[in-house]
């Protein structure tokens, strides 16, 4: 790939990742069952 | 002063090949077979040993600023093992050498691929955004 001669060379910092994350599992919700007396 | 010279990536035109793996479908380099990973960014090395990319070497994970150039690299001679070619946009960050007609960066990691349906479905680990190919 002909990118040409360099001209300068920069820094980078992504202040949002570029990477996307990999989607954690959705935890169920614990049901609270009422406790009778 | 320590802060970067930009806090977004820069954005880039490129093409990948597209190998059938045991893993499934996997972009890689249209020059090296180096695998792109779903969800790693792809890192920079140099066969030379120093830091990737350096201005005085070639080293680096290029990309184009022009579409119509990185879209000429849709034609070669591909591996029975390669499946087809996506053209796409990424994403570079790091350290990145700034080229007369693109870069070439320290990070990489797609952000649009162009892709037919069958490819594009075969590519969803990676989590990108995915349009036609025309």
């Amino acid at each position: 790939m002909d990118v040409g001669e360099p001209l300068r060379v920069v820094d980078v910092e992504p202040v949002e990742p570029p990477v996307p994350r990999e989607e954690e599992p959705v935890e169920e919700p614990v049901r609270e069952e009422p406790v009778f007396a | 002063v320590g802060a970067p010279d930009y806090a977004a990536p820069l954005v880039g035109w490129r093409v990948w090949r597209v190998a059938e793996t045991r893993a499934g479908l996997r972009l890689l380099s249209v020059v090296y077979d180096d695998i792109w990973l779903p969800l790693r960014p792809a890192v920079a090395s140099c066969p030379h040993g120093h830091h990737a990319p350096e201005a005085a070497c070639v080293c680096g994970l290029y990309a184009l600023a022009d579409r119509a150039g990185a879209a000429r690299y849709l034609v070669g001679r591909n591996d029975p093992w390669v499946v087809g070619r996506v053209l796409g946009l990424v994403s570079l960050w790091g350290s990145v050498v700034e080229c007369e007609r693109g870069w070439r960066a320290e990070r990489a990691y797609p952000l649009r691929l162009w892709a037919s349906p069958e490819l594009a479905a075969g590519l969803v680990p990676y989590a990108v955004e995915y349009a036609a190919a025309a």
